[in-house]
């Protein structure tokens, strides 16, 4: 690994995790400011292009009352100005309705292509690639 | 920090992380390409060399579903061509069941020492606590 490796490494593992911090922020705009305009994702249920991508997500997450994106390993290899990474999320999703917390854990990895731009690096691409996931229904905890 | 200890570190990253993909990849040679070939291993997959642990591994992977090793907090404690390395994970299994699924889940620490080779760094003792360890099921969805 070269000196300029490490900062690439450190800039795209800043990048993913940052989409992580503000899907859970609903901060939509820095969501999208992760990916590069023409970026494609493929959930394996829902594949499209960005704005179909982002709209997806947003309605997803929207529908839940708080949602953890938590993110563990974290690997990648830069080609010149295209890298590839895998990152390791455990997301938590919960509902609150009526007494019952419905939850949703979701055991994945985002398999991304990345490409370096002039504002830095983006993701092009995006695989989700899903190990486990678990639901549950549990009483609403009195505060 | 200097730029040197800087790549170490993530190479050292790397490698707690490269294991648990070859783990959970279920690729027995991945999973050998992070030891050096005379590592000592301690932990649930017996204790020896790291061919035994390699032997229970295979036989362990097809017993589940999905495993996903998630790890997360580390400490390195980096010498010149050593490293001391100590990693918090929470390792994730999904046993066959039917309708429903046993999910085991396990708080594990990974106690490893590394050694730089020609190859770059492997772990060449590792030593495996269990912290603590949950059943449950997986409700389909």
């Amino acid at each position: 690994v070269t000196p300029a490796e490490l900062l690439d490494r450190e800039e795209i593992r800043d990048l993913v995790t940052r989409y992580a911090h503000a899907v859970d922020r609903r901060a939509w705009e820095e969501v999208a400011g992760c990916f590069a305009p023409d970026a494609t994702a493929d959930y394996g249920y829902f594949a499209g292009a960005l704005p179909d991508v982002l709209a997806h997500i947003r309605a997803g997450l929207e529908g839940f009352t708080t949602t953890m994106h938590f993110v563990g390993n974290h690997l990648a290899e830069v080609q010149g100005d295209a890298a590839t990474a895998e990152t390791y999320a455990l997301c938590i999703h919960r509902a609150a309705r009526g007494g019952t917390v419905r939850e949703v854990t979701v055991a994945l990895r985002y398999l991304d292509r990345l490409a370096r731009t002039a504002g830095g690096w983006r993701i092009a691409h995006r695989d989700v690639a899903v190990d486990f996931d678990e639901r549950r229904e549990t009483p609403e905890a009195s505060a | 920090v200097t730029i040197a200890t800087a790549i170490d570190r993530l190479a050292l990253r790397d490698l707690a992380a490269r294991y648990a993909r070859a783990v959970d990849r279920r690729d027995l040679a991945l999973v050998r390409a992070c030891f050096t070939p005379d590592c000592r291993y301690d932990g649930a997959l017996g204790r020896g060399t790291i061919d035994v642990a390699l032997t229970a591994l295979g036989d362990a992977m097809r017993r589940y579903r999905a495993t996903f090793h998630l790890v997360a907090t580390q400490r390195i404690d980096l010498g010149a061509d050593v490293a001391d390395v100590d990693t918090y994970g929470i390792a994730h299994h999904v046993l066959p069941g039917g309708a429903a699924p046993r999910h085991r889940t396990v708080g594990v620490r990974y106690l490893d020492t590394c050694r730089r080779t020609q190859d770059g760094w492997r772990i060449a003792a590792r030593t495996v606590r269990r912290l603590w360890e949950r059943d449950g099921v997986v409700p389909l969805s």
